[in-house]
C-alpha cells in the first residue's frame, strides 16, 4: 500500500474524464478511470479509492445511482463523492446530496478548482 | 337478417387516426360533457342520452344519462350508422325499422324504441361518434329539437377540439422543458473540456510564442462568451416557464442600485454614476434575482453612454409597487425600436453598429425575472437625450 490517494474519476465524456485525470495526476495522486456507471461501481469495490469524482449523466447507471449503491456497500460507504453536474438547478443538486454525494462542481469548471475540492475531501476526516 | 350492422366507411383508417388524435378513449368522465348529455334529454324529453365515441371495435360512452355499461360491440351500435353518411340519424320506432327491428339493443337492455343521434363530425371531416337521445318508447322530434341536438354536437365538438389543443400545448411544453434540459448537458460537457483545457494551457504559456499566447487568449474569452450565452438561454427558458426558483426575502433596495453601480465602475472611467431616492425602501423579493436585473440595466447604460455622460439608479414607491429607474444621457432609442427590446436576441441597431458585446438575452432575462416577481418593466427614451428604464415590483 502506497500513502498516494486514489482517486475515482467516473464520466463518459473521454477529453473531459483526461482533463480531470490530467489535472490530478499532476497534483500527485493516483486516477483510476471509469468510462460509464456500472465500471464506476465495480472499479470502487475493487479498489476501494480515496475520492471518486462523478458525473451526473453517464450510460448504464446515472451518477444518482451510482452514489447510492457506494453509499449502500460497506466497502464504500463512506468514500466522498463529488459529483460533476450540467445542471445547476438546486433540485438537481439537492437530489445528488440525497443520493449520498458530498460536494459538487457544475460544468463547466476550474480544474483548478475541482483539484482543491478534491484536496479538501481528502484532508476531511472520514 | 335480424338487424343490418353499421356499414365501416371507406375512410375508416384516417378516421380511427384522427379519433386518436383527441385521445378521448377511456377517459374519466368530464363535466362538459356530462353536462351537454343533460341538457340533451332536457331539451328533447327523454330518459337516456350518451356521447358516444366509435372505436374500430366498440362504441365508447365519453359520458351517459340512464344508461348502464361503458358501450358496446360497433356491430349493434346505432350512432355507427351515422358514421359513413355524416347525417343527423333519428329512429323514431325501432320496432318498425327493419335495420334496428331485431337489434339485441332493441330486443333486450336498454330497449331502444326511439333512437335520435347528431354526429360528431370533426375538422377533417370525420365522425368520431354522436351525441344521441334513447327512449323505450316511440317518439317524434320536433324540427328545433333535432336543430338543437345538431348545435350540441357541435359544440360537444368544439369541447373535443379545445381539449386537444389544451393537450398539444402540454405536449410542447414537455418537450420544451426536456429540449433545454439536452441543451444543458450536450453543450456544457465540450464546454467544459474547452474551458478546462484553456485553463491547462494558460499555465504553460512560458513556453509559447506571443502569438500562440494571443491566440489562447482570443479561444478562452470565446470559450467564455459561448458558456455565458448557454447560462442566459437556460435562465431565460427556465424563468420562461414559470420555473425559476425564488428565493423571497426583504432587503433595502438601495442597496441593489449600489451594488449594480459599484460592480460596473470599472466600465464608467468617464461616467457619472449615481444612486438616489428612497435608501430606507424595502421589497420582499429574490434578491439576487432582482440585482441582476438592476446590474444588466445599469451595464447596459453605461456600455450606450458616451465619455462624459451620466447614468443615475433612482428608488422610489409607487403606491404598493417599489420602483426602481435606471435613467441615462445616452444615445436614446428610436421609437420603432422600443417594443422589440425585450425580445430574445433583440439587438439595438446601435449597439451591433458600435460593436458593443452582449448575447441580446439581458432584457428579455430582466423581464422575465421582473415577471416571476408579478412586477413590470418598462422604457421610455429620446433619441441624443437618453433611456429611462423603469422596474416595478410589489412591496
Amino acid at each position: 500500500m502506497s500513502d498516494t490517494p486514489l482517486i475515482l474519476v467516473a464520466d463518459d465524456d473521454a477529453d473531459l474524464r483526461a482533463l480531470v485525470a490530467y489535472r490530478l495526476e499532476s497534483a500527485g495522486y493516483e486516477v483510476v478511470q471509469a468510462v460509464d456507471g456500472q465500471q464506476a461501481v465495480e472499479l470502487a469495490f475493487e479498489r476501494a479509492p480515496d475520492v471518486v469524482v462523478l458525473d451526473l449523466m453517464m450510460p448504464k447507471l446515472d451518477g444518482y445511482e451510482v452514489a447510492r449503491r457506494l453509499r449502500a456497500d460497506e466497502r464504500t460507504h463512506s468514500v466522498p463523492v463529488l459529483l460533476l453536474t450540467s445542471r445547476s438547478q438546486e433540485r438537481d443538486v439537492a437530489a445528488g446530496f440525497d443520493a449520498g454525494a458530498n460536494d459538487y462542481v457544475t460544468k463547466p469548471f476550474s480544474p483548478a478548482e475541482l483539484q482543491v475540492r478534491v484536496r479538501a475531501m481528502l484532508a476531511r476526516p472520514s | 337478417m335480424p338487424f343490418t350492422p353499421p356499414p365501416i366507411p371507406e375512410d375508416e383508417a384516417e378516421r380511427l387516426a384522427d379519433l386518436q388524435s383527441y385521445g378521448i378513449l377511456d377517459t374519466p368522465p368530464e363535466q362538459v360533457f356530462d353536462d351537454l348529455t343533460l341538457i340533451a334529454t332536457a331539451i328533447c324529453g327523454t330518459p337516456m342520452s350518451t356521447l358516444t365515441l366509435v372505436d374500430g371495435e366498440r362504441q365508447w360512452f365519453k359520458s351517459r344519462v340512464g344508461v348502464d355499461g361503458e358501450g358496446d360491440p360497433r356491430d349493434v351500435s346505432f350512432c355507427a350508422h351515422t358514421v359513413g353518411p355524416r347525417e343527423t340519424l333519428v329512429v323514431e320506432d325501432a320496432w318498425r325499422d327493419s335495420r334496428f327491428a331485431e337489434n339485441p339493443l332493441v330486443l333486450g337492455k336498454p330497449h331502444i324504441r326511439f333512437y335520435a343521434g347528431s354526429p360528431l363530425v370533426t375538422e377533417r371531416g370525420h365522425v368520431l361518434g354522436t351525441i344521441c337521445v334513447l327512449d323505450r318508447e316511440p317518439r317524434r322530434l320536433r324540427e328545433e329539437q333535432v336543430a338543437a341536438l345538431d348545435a350540441l354536437s357541435r359544440q360537444a365538438m368544439q369541447a373535443l377540439e379545445y381539449r386537444r389543443h389544451n393537450r398539444r400545448l402540454l405536449e410542447l411544453d414537455a418537450m420544451k422543458d426536456e429540449f433545454v434540459a439536452l441543451v444543458s448537458h450536450e453543450l456544457r460537457t465540450p464546454l467544459a473540456s474547452i474551458r478546462g483545457y484553456v485553463e491547462e494551457l494558460l499555465e504553460q504559456t512560458d513556453s509559447m510564442t506571443e502569438t500562440q499566447r494571443r491566440f489562447l487568449a482570443v479561444v478562452a474569452r470565446n470559450g467564455a462568451r459561448l458558456n455565458a450565452i448557454v447560462d442566459d438561454l437556460l435562465l431565460l427558458a427556465t424563468a420562461q416557464a414559470g420555473k425559476l426558483d425564488l428565493h423571497p426575502e426583504q432587503f433595502a433596495l438601495f442597496e441593489l442600485a449600489q451594488e449594480a453601480i459599484e460592480s460596473n465602475l470599472h466600465l464608467a472611467d468617464s461616467l457619472e454614476l449615481e444612486a438616489a431616492g428612497d435608501s430606507r425602501l424595502v421589497v420582499e423579493a429574490d434578491r439576487t434575482r432582482i440585482g441582476q436585473v438592476v446590474d444588466n440595466l445599469v451595464s447596459n447604460a453605461v456600455k450606450f453612454t458616451a465619455d462624459g455622460g451620466a447614468v443615475r439608479v433612482c428608488v422610489s414607491a409607487d403606491g404598493e409597487d417599489a420602483v426602481i429607474e435606471v435613467a441615462d444621457t445616452g444615445a436614446g432609442i428610436p421609437a420603432a425600436e422600443l417594443p422589440l427590446l425585450f425580445s430574445p436576441f433583440y439587438r439595438a441597431a446601435g449597439a451591433t453598429n458600435n460593436g458593443v458585446p452582449g448575447t441580446g438575452l439581458g432584457l428579455a432575462i430582466s423581464k422575465a425575472i421582473v415577471d416571476a416577481h408579478a412586477g413590470s418593466i418598462s422604457v421610455t427614451s429620446e433619441v441624443g437625450k437618453g433611456t429611462t428604464f423603469r422596474v416595478s415590483i410589489p412591496r
